[in-house]
């Protein structure tokens, strides 16, 4: 097996916050507008609640093999061939996440900054430095995660006092307008931001925590930090625009804070997006890092070099940002990769849970 | 190789090892009807040494054993004549009896070396006023002196296969963890070079990143500051023949801190560590900052502000970034000048860079005014730091951020941060990491701030010291 430092409890927690925020702050009240409506804020609390439940299948998974990654244990469930395939499967995943919110974010900065810009040297830079991150371990992700993790706190502020005044809590009503549905739909749409959490499949052996409970309340504790900043944004933008507005508006956040300015900086909004880029990298070299572990371990002793493996995803990655240019294109796709998650992060552990059950593979030692 | 007994075949062979040496010298002397003869390099020994302690004694007891009758401290019998050749060149005085088989080996070098001075290159407000000089033996004697323990150790290698040079590894035993001290040990001991330069060379050698622009040890000449290193389970490194010792393993936060953080009353020695802190991003970040506000987004700030900048930068034909490089590059022959220079003309250095290029350059619009405090302030932010190497990089990597901001604006400026803390986030020295971010409290408490010295009641963890206590019961008169 591959050797991998140890983090602390206090770094999964920012390793996983740093990882389920991503573009999703900027986008999430307009998309979920169009599928929730008045309710985006409860369908996005529930959203977390199920990513919760995600978080404890993940565990149980994890709990049963307490001294591997996921990686390491899917041969020991499924027996070695079909192993590597899933494997295989995992790391195609998680490098078609990484060049999608690359996609999404380059697409983001284009409309609002860089009108003239060509796409692909901002992908190109994006892509660069998030492969430079990947190459590391598990233990100085961690420490780059917590570096960023300030401007996390930032956003948050930025957020939150750019939403003190011109509210109007008239705007969430009527709560439970449309019944269970499109709550319902809307937590669908919202998962997807809550996808970092399985960041635990990986690390699960690496954490130093006391007892196993402990990191589940550790995760519990990073997911609860996400739902919060979730929820305030969906609810400082849905009470400050109508649905309408909503619906018309792709990143509410970065308008309401144009509308900002202080005696030094005219434009917050500028600047919220240029740091925003920390945020959403620290999303992309996680993904960058996961896929590389997944071919990695597609052979039990270690297939080729990290390094070579991140480098080989960013360049399939630069190729691959040539094709997805339209706005169009990108939303199909990630409706897609939507469905994708939900089968990589959901279905398949459930699976691997249950073989193991059933076969009641060895637990101690493996 | 033996000696014979026969004198004159242990003559014959030192003439002929040292055939070529000017100052080797070999002295036959008739005492109490034996023969003695003295070999040595009469430019490496104490001649009124020799007189005092060696040959009078001889003269007074002629008839006792050499043993019994010289009174030197450093006294080594052997057997080897080419050991005792060595032994010449360390400014040993090799003794030979007539009939006796026996070298003895008398140590009576010369010892040249200047006073102890105050130091140059760091200098404090408060505090010791001792800097290290080049004798190793005079700079362990300063640091035992500081720390009067059995715990301190002091171990020596000698490096380079010529110039065998003396390496003095110092550590506090009960502090320190093992790890560094053997890892240290190993990488000492695979050096196998000509010579050795410090701290340059051995820097080099024993680094793990080898093409990171970031200074991976501490430089320092002063041996409170050594101490106080040495006190939070760090290693010092001492050679012959440079003042400069090195201090490993060091994080990145150690480069902003000075020992004058610590004179002072805490509240003042936080804030001066936060300022060189933000004085690292203006160094790095803002002639970066300027091309990308004036080029790309100058809707970032204020109009009437814009105004100014755009009004400056009218009558300017270059482009910022020409502006901008120029200006820096300036900067450096400037600094570099200063310090090739004799001191006086140094002076005259700064009034031709300061008044002539400054205003001039203005004035016939060359570079436009705002560039010029830009610079001005780039160049001071980056002196701020206590450490010339980290000075030196920072100012470096100006450049590539200058570059990247006039191709992406602030985009190209945040990816350059990101890079450079990426990078830092890889290293590490000694197998520990360099850069850990400081933002929970514990960790910020000597790196962000200088917290109280009764708060700091655990040594940095940094280093995995072996004994974390530091200071128990703090302040306890007054309960």
């Amino acid at each position: 097996m591959i050797k991998e430092e140890t983090i602390t409890g206090k770094q999964l927690i920012t390793l996983v916050i740093m990882t389920q925020l991503g573009t999703e702050v900027l986008s999430l009240p307009h998309v979920m507008a169009e599928k929730a409506g008045h309710d985006t804020w409860l369908a996005v609390l529930l959203s977390g609640l199920i990513a919760q439940a995600g978080i404890v299948l993940i565990w149980w998974l994890g709990s049963r093999y307490p001294l591997r990654n996921l990686y390491a244990y899917i041969p020991l469930i499924v027996g070695k061939p079909i192993g590597a395939c899933v494997n295989l499967l995992y790391g195609g995943y998680y490098a078609l996440s990484g060049l999608l919110l690359t996609a999404v974010y380059s697409d983001i900065l284009k409309r609002w900054m860089f009108v003239l810009t060509p796409r692909w040297i901002i992908i190109v830079m994006l892509l660069i430095v998030c492969g430079y991150a990947a190459t590391s371990t598990l233990k100085r992700l961690a420490y780059l995660s917590q570096s960023f993790m300030i401007f996390a706190y930032i956003s948050f502020l930025l957020i939150v006092f750019s939403g003190t005044y011109g509210l109007d809590t008239l705007n969430l009503l009527p709560v439970f307008s449309g019944g269970w549905s499109p709550i319902l739909t809307g937590a669908y749409t919202a998962f997807s931001a809550y996808v970092g959490y399985d960041l635990l499949l990986y690390a699960y052996p690496y954490v130093r925590t006391q007892s196993k409970n402990k990191l589940l309340l550790v995760m519990t504790l990073a997911n609860g930090c996400t739902v919060v900043f979730y929820v305030a944004v969906c609810l400082i933008c849905s009470m400050k625009f109508s649905l309408t507005q909503l619906t018309v508006i792709p990143e509410p956040i970065v308008f309401i804070l144009k509308n900002y300015k202080i005696e030094i900086l005219q434009s917050i909004d500028i600047l919220f997006l240029i740091f925003y880029v920390c945020i959403v990298s620290a999303t992309i070299y996680v993904y960058f890092f996961m896929a590389a572990k997944a071919f990695q371990h597609i052979r039990s002793n270690g297939l080729g070099k990290q390094y070579v493996w991140v480098w080989t995803i960013v360049g399939a990655c630069f190729i691959g940002g040539f094709f997805m240019t339209k706005r169009h294109d990108l939303l199909r796709f990630s409706s897609i990769q939507d469905k994708l998650t939900i089968l990589m992060i959901v279905i398949v552990p459930a699976v691997l849970l249950m073989i193991s059950g059933l076969r009641g593979t060895v637990r101690s030692g493996t | 190789m033996k000696p014979s007994s026969s004198i004159e075949a242990t003559e014959y062979y030192f003439k002929q090892l040292f055939a070529d040496q000017g100052d080797f010298q070999s002295k036959q002397l008739i005492i109490g009807g034996k023969e003695y003869i003295l070999f040595y390099f009469d430019t490496l020994i104490d001649s009124s040494l020799v007189q005092e302690f060696i040959l009078s004694p001889l003269l007074l007891r002629p008839q006792d054993a050499v043993r019994d009758v010289v009174s030197i401290l450093d006294y080594t019998e052997t057997d080897q004549l080419n050991e005792a050749g060595e032994a010449m060149i360390f400014g040993k005085v090799v003794l030979i009896r007539n009939g006796e088989s026996t070298l003895y080996v008398l140590g009576v070098d010369l010892k040249k070396e200047r006073s102890i001075n105050i130091p140059t290159k760091e200098r404090v407000l408060r505090g010791s006023n001792e800097a290290f000089i080049e004798n190793i033996d005079t700079n362990i004697n300063l640091m035992r002196k500081l720390i009067n323990s059995t715990d301190f150790i002091v171990k020596t290698y000698t490096l380079g296969r010529l110039s065998q040079t003396k390496v003095a590894v110092m550590y506090i035993k009960s502090i320190a963890n093992a790890t560094i001290i053997e890892e240290l040990d190993r990488r000492l001991q695979s050096i196998d070079i000509d010579y050795v330069e410090s701290p340059g060379f051995v820097d080099e050698l024993i680094r793990e990143k080898k093409f990171s622009m970031f200074p991976q040890l501490l430089v320092t000449e002063r041996p409170d500051r050594a101490r106080a290193y040495l006190m939070e389970g760090k290693v010092v490194i001492g050679s012959a023949g440079s003042p400069d010792t090195i201090i490993i393993p060091v994080s990145f936060w150690s480069f902003f801190h000075s020992s004058d953080d610590y004179q002072i009353s805490w509240p003042l020695g936080s804030v001066f560590r936060i300022l060189r802190i933000c004085c690292f991003f203006i160094a790095i970040g803002l002639p970066a900052f300027y091309v990308a506000v004036n080029d790309f987004n100058p809707q970032l700030l204020p109009i009437n502000f814009v105004n100014t900048l755009q009004s400056s930068v009218k009558h300017v034909a270059f482009p910022p970034i020409a502006e901008a490089l120029s200006m820096m590059i300036m900067l450096e022959i400037l600094r570099e000048a200063t310090i090739r220079l004799a001191s006086p003309i140094g002076q005259t250095i700064g009034v031709v860079g300061g008044i002539v290029i400054g205003t001039v350059v203005v004035q016939s619009n060359l570079v436009s005014n705002t560039m010029v405090i830009i610079t001005a302030l780039t160049g001071l932010a980056s002196f701020i730091m206590p450490s010339y190497e980290m000075s030196s990089a920072v100012r470096l990597l100006s450049y590539p951020a200058l570059l990247l901001a006039s191709w992406l604006g602030l985009l190209g400026l945040a990816f350059f941060f990101m890079m450079i803390c990426i990078h830092l986030c890889q290293m590490h020295t000694m197998g520990f990491p360099y850069f850990t971010p400081p933002f929970s409290f514990g960790d910020a408490k000597d790196t962000l701030f200088r917290a109280p010295i009764w708060s700091l009641r655990k040594r940095p963890a940094g280093t995995a010291p072996s004994n974390r206590t530091r200071l128990s019961h703090p302040r306890s008169w007054k309960r």
